[in-house]
Parts: structure tokens; C-alpha cells; sequence
């Protein structure tokens, strides 16, 4: 199958800027986007750098933007993502380009693996054979443990790209590995951890991340799992993180009040009424917002039909929680 | 220049294991690997690591399985180390957090695998290896270890017969600097890459093997090469032999079963019947259903999807054998003590022997996590008597000239590709299931040939940064080598043993060949030398 490649080109060592070139491949209806990469390095044009290593879907290192999307390039047939003849190939987003299709993943992915303390402390007491635990609670760690960290969740997420301090969703599918496993003797410790500022948190609720994982490990519903652990275990982040703390009052009362939510008191809350600084923060999305529609004037946030069934059903959670 | 107790080169389960034994034993030590520990190949093992575990099995018949399939080249000491601290091992990885399945009370489950005469393989989906080189990972990152990734070791330092360190090559610069040590482990991995198309990732091209054996030290028992029945794609996936311990039926075309039920064969008989097998094979998991399928075969489902388009709990997976690793290597003691002093190795790139002429299914794993840890325990135990020296930095200029001359050479017609790409077409067409005389004459000739187009060969590219084909000069140098010596091997051995099968020598010849295969690096080319099996007389 004759297929266009359009590869993003960039070497520091010469000095240029980072543009696209284009090559011509030629390769049989079975071969994968990296194979048409190493078609191209191998035959035309030995420069070009990327990463590969098992070649079957095992160990994440060929993350590429393929067409646009976060694929694994291994695991991707050309014939499947083909546009117009034209296969296109960049590096993944939001993270520091090193020479052409090789990034740097320390700050972007391995601290932050690092940061989550994902390791495991056996539970005391330490049994003397295996730990004896229903295969149901370990089928999950399993299947989250299978993670082969390419980075693609955290490509996708929305904050980090705005945001460079919060973990993402990578490493917080790592954490709900640990915070999840029976075995391990650091539950409450692991929890407190990832409910500091940049941890659980800072998730913003977009769901990208389970959109670009390429193997369906849903990453966003993990992190959503242990935010609901640490609240099950008492674990707010209140003390550490006012922030979130007062984000999650408003949120809430505003339900309870109004049946649902007043965004323009929402953001105004979780700044804090006395926080100028941050309430000057709104103001330029304020004026961005309202040439859109998107804050109309003057703000009026009404009581929407149904209110007080809402109201009845958060307090009745409430209590079955307590 | 930078000095540790210990340096370990590689970053997959034995590297790592290693690793952790050393940190335990209180002396500073560091990993340097050719790529990020994670991307390593031990990502890719699927069957599980083997123990005999509960009153109906015991070590000592894990061990008599072991040496059976061997096949009368098996060092009985290794064997016995292996398949009696086994257990504790995987007890320990179970605490560290590999989330091993259970069976209904809560205990390890374990799969019935070819060859072994109980259910004794502990397994993490089908995805044990890459869940044991996670859980050691996330434990070296506790301990803080210093990891130098993407660093390839161009040439161990050894002076007087005492191993000072190493000298690499920083992948991402092009700098070239000195590690020294008081003890190196090399844990690089196996050399998979040497045939095409193979089970082996990218970077399974003989490193270690190479740097040991331009130091002077034998690889043993190099010419046994061992293929995997369950290959499926054309490159490097395959299913785990755990498919077959858990009901998925291997059929001919037609749908009907190949293997007897309760009665998987070892590897290299189901590889040969499979091999010559003209329509192929293929392994249905229908029978597993969906939700098994899903819970035990997490890899196996996505890749069968991605890269063969099908769905496991409606069509049945085409597979084939395909070459799966060298079972050879750096021959060690059961410390992973080499011959150079200071020197270990483990893992694949070892010869420690427990394999022998055939390795069992989860035998290669287990033995990365036992000797492993052995061999960091043991390098750990050395450092106290050694005095330690820092690596001159003149001992760089070899390697810088050699650099130099390199990158001078002509670059018109050969590259470093087409010359791996020769080398890897003619083992697999010479050297492989099926071996004779005239084959591996002329797979010897090609390989004399092909040495002398390295001698000559230039490079197109001339960056510093990332540059793979000064990569692939090194890698194809280390493939060389080991070539080299699956080839002497396999022609001086004349008699079918294990995975070794020769149709001009079709029968094992105990009287004159039970003994190890040991080629050493000589002034014209490799050299064979025999040396005997430990404890043979009581082999099976």
C-alpha cells in the first residue's frame, strides 16, 4: 500500500526550526505505523529518531500523534488509520520535544510515577506464605497494574496542560494500583498523599483520559475511585487545600439550595470571598466569557423546578454516608 | 565519571532484582540500562514463574521436570538452588504487591504448563512479567536507586583479570564516559534479535553476551535456540503457553485438536509438529468464554484484536512458532560469578544452568528473579574485598578513536541495517528448528562474510543526538558475536539433543556429547571448547 508520510522533523544539533517532511512508503496491507517508520529510517533517511522496543503492545515506548490522535504505534496498522493516502506522525503533546519523535517523559511522567509513592508496604501482620485475598479485590489492581505508562492519558488530560503540577491521570491510575491493593500496609498514608494539591483534586472531570487510553483502562474513573476512597476514609484535603475544600461546599450547598449549580458563586467561592488575589484571577475569563453568551448579564441564578426533591435525596445520602 | 560499589547494566526483572538484593545488602548501587527499565523486555514474559507449592508437589520434582526437559545438559546444582528457593521468591514478589491470581480460597492459582508434571506456575494474567518488572520497579524507586537510562555500556573495563567498571555511551548525547565499580552485574537480556522474525523486542541484541565475550569469558551452550509454538502476527506477539493450562484448544485447519488433552508436549516438539504442519495452526479460546478470557488473557485479548483483528470469544488465533531466545549465555555459578573477578551476570544473558537443552515454560522468568537476586547479593558480598579504583579517563580514547575511524569510513553502499537484516535472514534459515551440516556450513559462511562487511561498513548519519544507526553499529557487533557462537556450537554438536535438532543427527549421542558447549572469543574468529555437566549421572 503506497502511503504519504508526513513526520515531524526537529534537530537541535543543526540548529532548525521544527517543521514536517514527507516521505513515500511503500509496505504490505499488515504493516504497522512504526513499521512504516522504520521503513523510512532504515531506507531513506537514517536521521530520524524515535522510540520503539517490543513491537507487540507490551511496553508503551512508541506513544506517537498518529492522525492526530494518541496511538501506540506498534499496535496501529497503517491501512486502519489512513486519511487520503496520508499517515501523519508528531510527537505527543504538552511535553518537550528532544529530536524529532523523541520527548521527554522525566517531568512529564516519571516524576510524577515517583511522586505518588506507588510502592508497596506489606500489611502487618506479614503472613508467612501469599497474603490469602479474594481474587475479586486484586482483579482490579490487575487490570489497573497493566497500565504500560505511555503517557497518553496525560497527553489528553485538560489540566495538565494548563497545569504542570497536577500528576495526572497516569500516575494516579498508579496510585489506585496501591491505594487498592489489600496487601499493602499504607492506605491511609498513599490517600492523604494524592489528596494534596496537584493529587485527586485538581481533576477537572473531562474525561479525556479514558478516551486516550489505548487500553481502555477508563483512568479517570480510577482517579474518580480513590477521591471516593479518601472521602470514605474521612481524607479531605481541607487542611492541605483550602482550595478544593471551599470548591467542594459550594458545589454542594448550591445543589442543595438551588437544585443545581450556580457557576458564577461556584467560581467565586472556591477563590474564597476574601482571596482578592484570586478573584482578580476571574476577571479576564469573566470578560472573555461574556461577549460568548457564556455569562449573561445580569447574573441570575433561579431555583430550578424540583429543587426540594434534590434537596431530600442529598440529605438522605448524606445521612446513609454518615 | 561516575563511581558506585556496584553498577548493574539493565533494567528488566534481573537487573532490578539484582538491584534490590544489593541496596538490601547495604553498599550503593546503581542501574544503567540501554533503555527506560519499563520498556525492557521482561515487559513481554507471559507465563508465569514457576514453584512447587502445597503437599501434592515438591522442589525436588519441580527440579527432576526441569532437568527432564533439559535433557542431560543441566547443571543439577543451579537446578536445585532454582526450584528450592523459588518459592520464597515468588512469596516475597506476592508481598511486594504482584497481584498474582487467586484460586477460591484465596491463594495462589497456578497453571498446569507443558512439561512440569503438577500445576505449579503462579500467574499474573498473562502478563506476569510485565507486572513483576512494574512491582520491582516501584520498589527501586523507593530505595532511591540511581538509574542511568538510555546509557548503552560499550565495553566492560577489566584490568589484571579484575572487572573495574564500564564504559557507555549516553543514547540522547553521543557522550561517551566511565562508570567504575567494584562489581559489575550485567543483566542486559537475551539476543532474540538475531533471527527474523523473533519474539524479542528491539532491544534483545546480545550486549552482555558480547561484552563477556570480548572480555575473554565463554558462552555456554549457545547453539540452544528455542522457539515459541504460539507466535501469532508477523512480528513479535505471541500468547502465552498458559492458553493451553487453561483449556484453549491448539487445531489444524480443519478444527480439529493436535495436542492430546491433560498432556501439553514440551516447547521444541510442539514447535517441530507445528512447524511442518503446511496449513498452520490455530489456538481457539472459545470453549474459555468471554469473561475468562477477559480476566485471565488481559494481553492477549487487546493484542489479538489490534494486531489480528480478532476477537477471542468468536474466532479462533492463527499461530505459528517463531524463534522466542537463545537459552545460552555468560556461563556463571549460582552466584552469577563469572570467571573475571567483580564480573556477575543474570537473566537471559546468563548460563548460570538450569535450562540446559530445553527450558521449561516460566522457568526463563523464575530463574531471572532467583539468580538475579543471587548475583546482586553475591557482587554486593564482593565490593568488601575489593580495593577500589577509579577508570582512568585515558581508558575513554579506545573508544573515542574508535568513534573517530567510524565515522570516517566510506559510506557508499553497505549499512548497518542490511547487514543485520542479512545476518538475521540467514539464522533463521540456516540456524534454525531444523538443523544440518550443509546449513549451518553455509550459515557459517555467511557470518564470516558478514563480519567482514562490519569491518568495512560506515554510517550516514553523523548526529550526536539519538543516533540509531550508531546504535545499531554496536547492536550488530554484539548480534556478530553471538552469532558466531550459535553457529560454532551448532555445528560442532552433531546429535540432536533438546532444542537442537539436526535430521543429519537425529538421535541424542550421550557417549560423546553430554557434555556443555563453551565458545570463547579466539584470534580467528570463535573457539569451542567443551566443559562437563555437573552431576549428569543423575539426570532423568
Amino acid at each position: 500500500m503506497e502511503t504519504t508520510f508526513k513526520v515531524y522533523r526537529f534537530d537541535p544539533e543543526n540548529g532548525s526550526k521544527p517543521d514536517f517532511a514527507t516521505y513515500q512508503v511503500d509496505l504490505p496491507d499488515s504493516a504497522t505505523v512504526m513499521d512504516g517508520l522504520r521503513h523510512i529510517r532504515d531506507e531513506q533517511d537514517p536521521s530520524l529518531a524515535f522510540r520503539a522496543s517490543c513491537e507487540r503492545g507490551s511496553c508503551g515506548d512508541c506513544a506517537l500523534r498518529i492522525n492526530k490522535k494518541g496511538r501506540l504505534g506498534c499496535s496501529l496498522k497503517i491501512a486502519k488509520t489512513v486519511k487520503n493516502g496520508v499517515v501523519t506522525v508528531e510527537p505527543i503533546r504538552n511535553i518537550p520535544v528532544l529530536k524529532d519523535l523523541v520527548y521527554d517523559l522525566e517531568d512529564f511522567l516519571w516524576k510524577k510515577i515517583k511522586a505518588v509513592q506507588p510502592w508497596i508496604t506489606p500489611r502487618e501482620p506479614e503472613p508467612e506464605g501469599e497474603y490469602v485475598v479474594a481474587e475479586e479485590q486484586l482483579a482490579e489492581v490487575r487490570k489497573a497494574m497493566s497500565c504500560v505508562m505511555c503517557g497518553l492519558c496525560d497527553e489528553g488530560c485538560a489540566v495538565i496542560k494548563i497545569d504542570k503540577d497536577f500528576v495526572g491521570p497516569a500516575a494516579l491510575t498508579k496510585a489506585y494500583r496501591a491505594v487498592f491493593d489489600p496487601r499493602d500496609g499504607q492506605h491511609d498514608e498513599r490517600l492523604t498523599l494524592v489528596s494534596e494539591p496537584g493529587g485527586v483534586w485538581d481533576c477537572t472531570h473531562c474525561f479525556e483520559a479514558n478516551g486516550h487510553c489505548p487500553l481502555g483502562l477508563e483512568p479517570t474513573d480510577r482517579l474518580f475511585e480513590v477521591r471516593d476512597e479518601a472521602i470514605r476514609q474521612g481524607i479531605r484535603s481541607g487542611t492541605r487545600n483550602p482550595k478544593v475544600q471551599r470548591h467542594y461546599d459550594s458545589f454542594l450547598n448550591s445543589v442543595k439550595r438551588s437544585g443545581w449549580l450556580d457557576e458564577g458563586r461556584l467560581a467565586i467561592e472556591s477563590e474564597g470571598l476574601t482571596n482578592i488575589a484570586g478573584l482578580a484571577k476571574l476577571l479576564p475569563t469573566v470578560i472573555r466569557a461574556i461577549p460568548k453568551g457564556k455569562a449573561p448579564l445580569p447574573y441570575f441564578h433561579h431555583k430550578r423546578p424540583g429543587a426540594e426533591a434534590i434537596r431530600r435525596i442529598i440529605d438522605k445520602a448524606q445521612r446513609s454516608e454518615v | 565519571m561516575l563511581k558506585y560499589d556496584v553498577l548493574i547494566v539493565g533494567g528488566g526483572v534481573a537487573g532490578l532484582r539484582a538491584a534490590l538484593a544489593a541496596k538490601q545488602a547495604g553498599v550503593q548501587v546503581a542501574l544503567l540500562s540501554k533503555t527506560h527499565p519499563l520498556r525492557s523486555h521482561s515487559a513481554t514474559s507471559s507465563d508465569g514463574l514457576n514453584a512447587a507449592f502445597g503437599k501434592d508437589d515438591s522442589w525436588q520434582q519441580h527440579a527432576q521436570d526441569t532437568v527432564r526437559a533439559g535433557a542431560g545438559l543441566c547443571d543439577h546444582a543451579a537446578v536445585e538452588e532454582m526450584c528450592r528457593t523459588a518459592s520464597d521468591d515468588i512469596i516475597q514478589l506476592d508481598h511486594i504487591g504482584v497481584p498474582f491470581n487467586r484460586n477460591t480460597e484465596g491463594k495462589l492459582d497456578r497453571w498446569a504448563l507443558g512439561g512440569h508434571t503438577s500445576p505449579r506456575t503462579a500467574f499474573s494474567a498473562d502478563m506476569t512479567g510485565h507486572a513483576v518488572l512494574n512491582t520491582l520497579y516501584e520498589q527501586c524507586i523507593r530505595e532511591e536507586i540511581p538509574s542511568h537510562e538510555e546509557w548503552l555500556a560499550t565495553s566492560l573495563v577489566v584490568e589484571d583479570g579484575i572487572c573495574r567498571g564500564v564504559l557507555a555511551l549516553e543514547l540522547g548525547t553521543g557522550k561517551l564516559d566511565a562508570f567504575s565499580a567494584s562489581a559489575v552485574v550485567l543483566a542486559t537480556g537475551g539476543a532474540g534479535r538475531v533471527y527474523t522474525p523473533s519474539t524479542a523486542s528491539q532491544s534483545c541484541c546480545g550486549d552482555g553476551m558480547s561484552l563477556a565475550y570480548r572480555a575473554g569469558l565463554g558462552l555456554r551452550d549457545m547453539e540452544m535456540v528455542q522457539y515459541h509454538p504460539l507466535g501469532f502476527c508477523e512480528r513479535a506477539a505471541f500468547a502465552s503457553e498458559g492458553a493451553l493450562g487453561e483449556g484453549a484448544v491448539l487445531c489444524n485447519p480443519d478444527g480439529q485438536p493436535i495436542l492430546q488433552a491433560d498432556d501439553p508436549p514440551l516447547r521444541d516438539a510442539l514447535c517441530r509438529s507445528l512447524a511442518s504442519a503446511e496449513d498452520g495452526a490455530t489456538l481457539d479460546f472459545r470453549s474459555i468464554g468471554k469473561e475468562r478470557i477477559g480476566a485471565r488473557f488481559l494481553y492477549l485479548e487487546r493484542a489479538a484484536n489490534d494486531m489480528a483483528g480478532i476477537s477471542l470469544d468468536s474466532a479462533p488465533l492463527p499461530v505459528m512458532p517463531r524463534m522466542h531466545r537463545v537459552l545460552g549465555g555468560i556461563q556463571t555459578d549460582t552466584n552469577g560469578a563469572t570467571a573475571v573477578s567483580g564480573l556477575f551476570a543474570a537473566g537471559e544473558c546468563a548460563s548460570p544452568g538450569v535450562h540446559g537443552a530445553n527450558a521449561l515454560a516460566g522457568n526463563a522468568l523464575t530463574a531471572s528473579v532467583v539468580f538475579g537476586r543471587r548475583a546482586g547479593s553475591a557482587a554486593a558480598a564482593h565490593v568488601s574485598s575489593i580495593d577500589p579504583r577509579t577508570i582512568a579517563d585515558s581508558a575513554l580514547q579506545d573508544t573515542r578513536r574508535t568513534l573517530e575511524v567510524i565515522f570516517s569510513r566510506p559510506t557508499a553502499g553497505d549499512t548497518v541495517v542490511t547487514i543485520q537484516r542479512a545476518l538475521a535472514n540467514t539464522m533463521a534459515e540456516h540456524v534454525g528448528l531444523v538443523r544440518d551440516e550443509a546449513r549451518l556450513q553455509e550459515a557459517a559462511r555467511c557470518v564470516a562474510d558478514l563480519q567482514t562487511r562490519y569491518t568495512q561498513v560506515g554510517l550516514r548519519h553523523h548526529g550526536k543526538m539519538y543516533n540509531h544507526e550508531l546504535l545499531t553499529f554496536y547492536e550488530l557487533g554484539a548480534l556478530l558475536d553471538v552469532a558466531g557462537a550459535i553457529v560454532t556450537a551448532a555445528q560442532e554438536r552433531q546429535e540432536s539433543r533438546g532444542v537442537h535438532h539436526r535430521s543429519d543427527f537425529p538421535a541424542t549421542n550421550d557417549a560423546e556429547w553430554q557434555h556443555h558447549s563453551l565458545v570463547t572469543c579466539g584470534p580467528d574468529g570463535p573457539s569451542l571448547a567443551t566443559s562437563p555437566v555437573v552431576n549428569a549421572g543423575q539426570s532423568a
